[in-house]
């Protein structure tokens, strides 16, 4: 709204064209300063997405031309129908390994078959991620822990070193050999690796990460193949047995059309999905890490949108799977881009670049590509995160190792299920595992009114539920509550804050019940306090309060903790290990002896008196 | 001791209301001169100014904030101006840069179209064909730029706090409507709003400062303390608070400086 508006004020409801176009909400903010940061932006984009497009489209098993044609086509509609205003989609290391394991097995990588496969795929692919995003099924890659991503890539990236193994070596690794038998060939062939290719691919590789070191503003990939093809036409290396990549075509993205035959559908569709998953994992997170330094709030949804519609249509311009860049993303970031415009200008300026150089790619040995996806897999590996997840969680570890050892060792497409599902169970064991407090009152006069403590009453137990009560968590607290006391017969009086539950189903209502019941029956009690009005609500109607009692239910755990302690048994107080002192050295009461001659009175005050204030009235 | 702006479509008399009623009240009548004193303060050719504030925007202007640079430096310009207080000003949508001064009166003045064609007759020796269409145009093209720059039309009654259609009543008519309006307690400037006025026309100076280098500026101050939203990445974060900060350091009576980098602005 302008500043010199003066209409009534209505709130603003979101416009369906806005809706449709998304890039309308970021329109207005466009201006020549914001035009000047994406063109700068997009110029770097474009000169560091060359190396990369034609080194991931070789991962891809694809004719280099595809990775750029996939560079041009992908960020230009999941920029401008995306939600973050900086991620940049494309060809990515992890995507591109995933399509070529796919599609290999059906067809002979490069071949007009594989190629159509590819498109097919990719189409499937972004109809699965429209449909996600049409669904609003954005927040489900929540649920996909980073672990299961650290080790997928860190996997993915190991295979693609291996996978390069045969361009850098100069040897003949046939097709279809798994990870260890690949290695086992390399390590068989070591006698007759071609000095030629290994020399190329050495000094390529040395080159860039020379640059990536020493200058790392610099497109040094770029450098680094220009010194790697120089070198080769030094040694005379196509004398040598040093492959070329040989002359792309210096031409757009040309049309392409899917096969949407029955038979390759049914046999890519369960493919596409793993492709599309991966796709939308890597693109949400990169976007909100991207996120989380310009503070631009993302919508997951939409992303999904973006992300669907970049691949359909790419699909239909020789475009393989792509997805967010984390390089080329944080580049763009760091470069100043503001807009998503900064991707369209890239874009542009690439496909102007690919019909200027196509001709010099006649020069470029497959070695030097070698080299440089062989820094490209080693950047692929977030050493941090791996040290951060393994100092951290015993139980993120496992996970990473597990979905680590799938993708190097099982089908790259079992691996992101295996990945989704140990997330998946990741997060229900921790729901169903509600953590669970011992509290006591805080002898200090500052600080919380209860405070965590190993104390034990022998007369009450407080104890904080944080997590949900229901059918999931039951059996965790139902046991949990049954061991309190297990070996005494008198039970104790335990008292539930309840600040830290959220939900509460049928099971959870059901379960609080019979523990009600179970201790009264044994001289004890169950008693809740501070709990939400929802949860309230859901005891009230599932019969659960009526059995629990309503006198059992308090405002505040002053007013439980002092409505309780009127009602126990002091004979027990001997049984805490301060007994001989007068004062109950939980806080619980001040003196023992005189606080439960009476049910009510005395006692209830003096607990009042040590909180500083009056006790609520009861819950009715 | 107040300030009046009157808003009129051409050949409407409200100039000769503006004129009439600052004889009568002993205040300087301005308009255009505003124009001439911001191309001298900022160093700008006065009928590039001059074209910026009367013509609707191109949709070149849409990119480059040509227009948004020129309306800032006027701005800054008039707000001074109007510091001195006791000024009747007509024309150039002063009604827009002084919303919420309470002793500043808005008038709008409105006149039948005919009785334009025939005012525009007079005065230009044109034919009322001619006359109708140049009027009908200047209208649209004011309402355009308004709608562009403000985000508003200027036909928008809630601008003004009194529109006078000259129909039925004389332009004494209207200069007397407007004296006794004037007399009333609520339009009299106070120490109140006399500061708030200040504080416009520190953020507008400001604002005119910067919005060479940052188009979509915007400024607001507070007895000397001021505020500066600029548009940008949060990457170049301390860059830009630098430079914001070196091009504010010559305008006067700025007294401290924060400055906010705005890195999105997503509509919904």
């Amino acid at each position: 709204m302008s500043r010199y508006h003066q209409g009534e004020y209505t709130p603003v409801t979101r416009s369906w064209w806005r809706r449709i176009f998304p890039f309308l909400r970021w329109w207005n903010f466009i201006g020549w300063d914001t035009l000047r940061a994406d063109f700068l932006a997009g110029l770097t984009g474009a000169v560091l997405v060359l190396p990369q497009g034609v080194a991931f489209a070789m991962i891809a098993g694809l004719p280099p031309e595809y990775g750029l044609y996939t560079a041009i086509v992908t960020p230009i509609v999941a920029a401008l129908f995306g939600s973050s205003l900086h991620l940049i989609s494309g060809p990515t290391t992890a995507i591109s390994i995933v399509v070529f394991t796919t599609v290999s097995p059906l067809a002979e990588p490069g071949s007009a078959a594989y190629i159509q496969a590819v498109l097919t795929l990719t189409c499937l692919a972004g109809i699965y991620q429209l449909a996600f995003g049409l669904a609003r099924l954005g927040a489900l890659v929540n649920f996909v822990s980073h672990s299961v991503v650290v080790g997928f890539t860190t996997g993915a990236a190991i295979l693609i070193a291996t996978s390069q193994m045969k361009h850098v070596l100069g040897i003949v690794i046939p097709r279809g050999h798994s990870f260890l038998n690949a290695w086992l060939e390399v390590i068989r062939q070591a006698t007759q690796i071609n000095p030629y290719v290994l020399v190329v691919a050495a000094l390529t590789l040395a080159a860039a990460i020379f640059f990536r070191i020493t200058l790392p503003r610099w497109p040094g990939m770029l450098f680094a193949m220009l010194i790697g093809s120089l070198v080769c036409l030094f040694i005379g290396g196509d004398h040598h047995g040093v492959p070329l990549i040989g002359q792309m075509p210096a031409r757009l993205p040309p049309p392409s059309l899917p096969d949407f035959s029955f038979e390759t559908i049914q046999v890519l569709a369960p493919k596409a999905l793993a492709v599309a998953l991966l796709g939308l994992i890597e693109a949400l997170s990169i976007g909100r890490s991207i996120a989380s330094r310009s503070r631009q709030p993302i919508d997951g949804n939409q992303e999904f949108i973006g992300q669907g519609l970049s691949n359909i249509v790419g699909s239909f311009f020789s475009s393989y799977a792509g997805s967010g860049s984390f390089t080329r993303s944080g580049m763009n970031y760091q470069i100043g881009a503001i807009t998503p415009l900064s991707a369209v200008f890239s874009a542009g300026l690439l496909a102007l670049l690919l019909l200027l150089i196509a001709p010099l790619t006649a020069y470029l040995p497959i070695a030097a590509m070698g080299g440089i996806i062989l820094l490209v897999a080693y950047n692929l590996i977030d050493l941090n995160h791996v040290r951060t997840i393994v100092r951290t969680s015993g139980e993120e570890t496992a996970v990473m190792l597990a979905t680590f050892l799938a993708t190097l060792f099982l089908d790259l497409e079992f691996a992101i299920y295996a990945g989704v599902l140990l997330s998946l169970i990741l997060y229900l064991n921790r729901t169903a595992h509600p953590r669970i407090a011992n509290l006591a009152p805080n002898p200090e006069p500052t600080g919380p009114p209860l405070i965590e403590t190993d104390k034990e009453c022998s007369n009450l137990k407080i104890i904080r539920i944080d997590g949900p009560l229901f059918f999931g968590s039951v059996n965790h607290v139902d046991e949990f509550l049954h061991n309190i006391d297990k070996r005494l017969t008198h039970k104790r009086h335990v008292l539930i804050v309840g600040c830290g539950i959220n939900l509460v189903d049928v099971a959870g209502a059901e379960m609080l019940s019979r523990e009600a019941q179970r201790r009264r029956a044994q001289r004890g009690s169950l008693s809740l306090c501070e709990i939400k009005p929802e949860i309230r609500d859901v005891l009230t109607r599932s019969g659960a309060m009526k059995i629990i009692g309503a006198e059992h239910v308090f405002t505040t755990h002053r007013e439980a903790i002092a409505r309780l302690m009127a009602r126990i048994d002091t004979s027990r107080c001997h049984q805490c290990k301060d007994a001989g002192s007068t004062r109950c050295p939980m806080g619980l009461r001040e003196d023992p002896e005189q606080a439960v001659r009476t049910d009510t009175g005395q006692s209830v005050t003096m607990e009042e008196n040590r909180f500083h204030g009056s006790s609520d009235q009861s819950t009715p | 001791m107040s300030i009046v702006t009157i808003s009129r479509g051409s050949y409407s008399r409200g100039k000769d209301v503006a004129e009439k009623l600052a004889q009568a009240l002993g205040y300087e009548c301005i308009s255009r001169e505003i124009i001439l004193e911001a191309s001298e303060l900022f160093n700008i050719p006065e009928l590039k100014l001059s074209r910026a504030i009367h013509d609707a925007p191109t949709i070149l202007d849409r990119f480059t904030s040509g227009k948004e640079r020129f309306v800032a430096f006027f701005r800054a310009a008039l707000l001074t101006h109007l510091q001195r207080d006791n000024v009747v000003f007509h024309g150039l949508a002063s009604h827009f840069f002084l919303q919420g001064i309470p002793h500043v009166l808005k008038i709008r003045i409105s006149a039948d179209l005919e009785d334009r064609v025939h005012e525009e007759m007079q005065h230009e020796g044109i034919t009322a064909d001619e006359a109708r269409t140049m009027l009908m145009n200047d209208d649209a093209e004011r309402r355009k730029w308004s709608m562009h720059l403000f985000g508003e039309d200027s036909w928008n009654p809630l601008l003004y706090d009194m529109i006078l259609h000259l129909q039925n009543m004389q332009v004494d008519d209207a200069v007397a409507i407007i004296l006794n309006a004037l007399s009333l307690p609520c339009f009299q400037s106070t120490p109140n709003s006399r500061q708030q006025l200040d504080d416009l026309a520190l953020a507008a100076r400001v604002e005119a400062a910067l919005v060479k280098d940052y188009p979509r500026v915007t400024a607001d101050a507070a007895t000397g303390d001021v505020f500066v939203n600029v548009r940008g990445s949060l990457v170049d974060e301390q860059s830009i608070t630098e430079k914001v900060r070196r091009l504010v350091e010559k305008v006067a009576d700025v007294e401290s400086l924060q400055v906010n980098v705005v890195p999105f602005v997503v509509e919904e």
